[in-house]
């Protein structure tokens, strides 16, 4: 009985497709980064590329196996079905693995493990890229059986995510893979229209299986996959090419004062470290005189929060320049779409830059941005002035920023008095 | 068990039946076939094992009738098929082919492959049961083709052509499991091969253009030929009488 079970293994196809696949998967994640459960659901997102075509191709050699041994002419007690179902376990069980194999692998990178709602998509993807390979192979009764559901899968997987219009790549899952920042969720139609086309491309190979040749078994698969692909892009079609949606505010967690600080249920862990960080930037910018918005957060749901990057990876800097962004007024004051003279664009990023010097009480531009050199210069010079001259340098440009016919100072000069 | 045929029409092509409104019954025992190329041989066998289904008219085995689809699952697990010809299945040795198509004929997969050895120790392929069906000859693939038919213990077995491409030696090993099965099963061997027809079956059938042109024993048939002489010539006498110059 081993050694029937030692031949079973090793005479299944899909067990040496495993030993190829595997490192594939490995090599391919072995940088994987991802900041939540979502970024980790889309970086196993991009080995369906891999995973969906050999899939396909182990089932059309199923197919093709079942052809050549011309099974069907036997009389056989199972039906087509339980047959087709005997011969495709063993390469759903290689989808399956090769999937829970790189959430594994992503998990161990990134600790993030992605939702039952992506692993559903992935899998019907899997399934239903199965089950018409199988169908088709057993159409097409030659090497153009086996060869050809390889490569339509890849294309199927690999190109709708950089095509157009958008919604093409989202009937197949393959927007995920850019979904999501933390203020973020995926839209739920990214999640049920290729739910629909898979698990709809399925049963309709499922019918063709069951009943063959049959003119209604035809027309029935041919109306339930025409459905199935319908009703997808029907709910895709207004997704746009990144399949997010605002994640739910009663999430959020607000404590504090000065300030109120609201974390997502993951990010608490950074509370201390986060309260700790924005002290320190209230009070450097409080010396110069400059109040700091009143609420922090890791989502801006109205006029009043300003947002907050909590992510596993930030730094002080950060911290620091998401508080000066907040510290300037978020667009240009309405005269400038009217007026041509508005320059307050030109002092922007040397504002930025002495709010981040200020608050992080360091004169290095934050590395998570490229700077422009001059603002910098300027910047750091400003920075070094007396206080009293850096207030006065700030409230000239900031009036600049906000009013129309207000030139900036582009020097560490003081301001002429007005 | 005999399998009976009442008016019958069949076709691979709308218009062109190859029955039409056959009624015949193959009785229990030993049957052989015998009719020219075209004569409806194979569709027969098909028809019998249900691997096709008649346009019109009853098909039964027993108290089974082929158009249930329920009684038909139960039929096909009675009723054994040897193909006219015999493919191996890529990937697999011949045990698991032989076992394959137990587990297909409603086995377990332990049952199917417990018979597999005992179906090929049978046909004499035991020594070959862990070498792959593709490097078999086409004798020794017939072979399995038969093994597989015997494998499942059916109640009757049907074979197309079952002597093709059988070297001398094997086909008396064939001649011999007949023989052999003939208390147990009732079985319908189609062939071109007059050869030992009174040592290896009870009943005769013989069959041009789709229509039965004789039904009896094997003693009936070879009285067609009267005379003294050696079995094989009187029965060839016997069949071109019948069938006429296309046989």
């Amino acid at each position: 009985m081993h050694r029937q079970w030692k031949r079973r293994c090793t005479a299944v196809p899909s067990v040496w497709a495993a030993v190829a696949l595997v490192p594939l998967l490995f090599w391919y994640v072995r940088d994987a980064w991802a900041a939540n459960a979502w970024e980790a659901g889309g970086a196993v997102t991009l080995t369906l590329a891999f995973i969906a075509p050999v899939c396909a191709g182990l089932a059309a050699w199923e197919a093709r196996r079942l052809t050549v041994a011309e099974v069907h002419r036997t009389a056989p007690v199972r039906s087509a079905l339980r047959i087709a179902c005997d011969r495709l376990t063993p390469v759903l069980a290689l989808g399956a693995g090769a999937l829970a194999v790189t959430t594994v692998f992503v998990f161990a990178r990134t600790g993030h493990l992605p939702g039952a709602g992506i692993a559903a998509v992935w899998c019907a993807v899997v399934v239903s890229h199965v089950l018409a390979a199988f169908v088709f192979a057993r159409a097409v009764p030659n090497t153009l059986g086996v060869a050809a559901p390889v490569l339509l899968s890849w294309v199927v997987i690999a190109y709708p995510p950089s095509m157009s219009p958008d919604w093409l790549r989202h009937l197949t899952g393959g927007g995920l893979h850019t979904c999501c920042a933390a203020d973020s969720v995926v839209a739920p139609q990214a999640l049920i229209g290729p739910l629909l086309l898979g698990a709809g491309t399925a049963v309709a190979a499922g019918i063709a299986v069951a009943a063959g040749r049959r003119l209604l078994a035809v027309a029935l698969a041919l109306a339930v996959a025409g459905a199935s692909l319908v009703g997808a892009v029907h709910l895709v079609r207004d997704v746009p090419a990144t399949p997010s949606a605002p994640r739910a505010v009663e999430e959020l967690h607000c404590a504090g004062t000065e300030p109120e600080l609201c974390l997502w249920p993951e990010e608490e862990s950074r509370r201390a470290w986060l309260r700790q960080s924005l002290s320190t930037a209230y009070d450097a910018l409080a010396e110069v005189g400059i109040s700091p918005p009143a609420r922090i957060g890791s989502m801006r749901w109205d006029e009043r929060t300003t947002p907050l990057y909590a992510g596993e990876d930030v730094t002080t800097g950060l911290v620091a320049q998401d508080v000066s962004a907040g510290v300037l007024p978020e667009r240009e004051p309405d005269c400038a779409a009217e007026s041509e003279d508005y320059y307050g664009g030109e002092v922007y990023a040397a504002l930025v830059l002495w709010l981040v010097f200020t608050a992080s009480g360091s004169d290095a531009p934050p590395e998570e941005a490229i700077w422009p050199s001059e603002d910098v210069e300027l910047a750091q010079q400003v920075v070094r002035r007396p206080p009293h001259e850096q207030r006065a340098w700030y409230q000239h440009n900031r009036r600049a920023l906000t009013t129309c016919g207000v030139e900036p100072l582009l020097t560490a000069d003081a301001p002429p008095r007005a | 068990m005999p399998i009976t045929f009442d008016a019958c029409t069949f076709g691979y092509r709308r218009g062109r039946p190859v029955f039409d409104g056959l009624s015949v019954e193959l009785p229990h025992g030993s049957v052989v076939l015998l009719g020219p190329n075209g004569a409806g041989k194979s569709t027969l066998m098909s028809l019998a094992a249900t691997a096709s289904r008649p346009w019109s008219g009853r098909l039964r085995l027993g108290t089974l009738d082929a158009a249930d689809r329920g009684q038909r699952r139960a039929w096909r697990r009675r009723v054994s098929w040897l193909p006219q010809s015999t493919a191996p299945y890529p990937g697999l040795t011949v045990r698991e082919q032989v076992a394959h198509s137990g587990w297909l004929k409603g086995m377990s997969r332990s049952d199917a492959w417990e018979a597999s050895e005992r179906s090929l120790r049978r046909v004499g392929l035991a020594d070959l049961a862990e070498r792959s069906g593709s490097h078999l000859s086409g004798g020794q693939l017939r072979r399995v083709g038969i093994a597989q038919a015997l494998v499942h213990d059916a109640d009757v077995i049907l074979m197309d052509e079952p002597s093709a491409g059988l070297d001398p030696v094997q086909y008396g090993t064939l001649r011999e499991l007949l023989r052999t099965m003939a208390d147990d099963v009732t079985f319908v061997v189609s062939t071109h091969d007059s050869r030992d027809l009174a040592e290896t079956y009870s009943q005769v059938l013989v069959l041009t253009e789709g229509t039965v042109r004789f039904q009896g024993t094997v003693t009936e048939f070879l009285a067609l030929a009267p005379g003294e002489g050696e079995e094989l010539r009187r029965a060839e006498t016997a069949y071109r009488g019948l069938v006429g110059a296309e046989g």
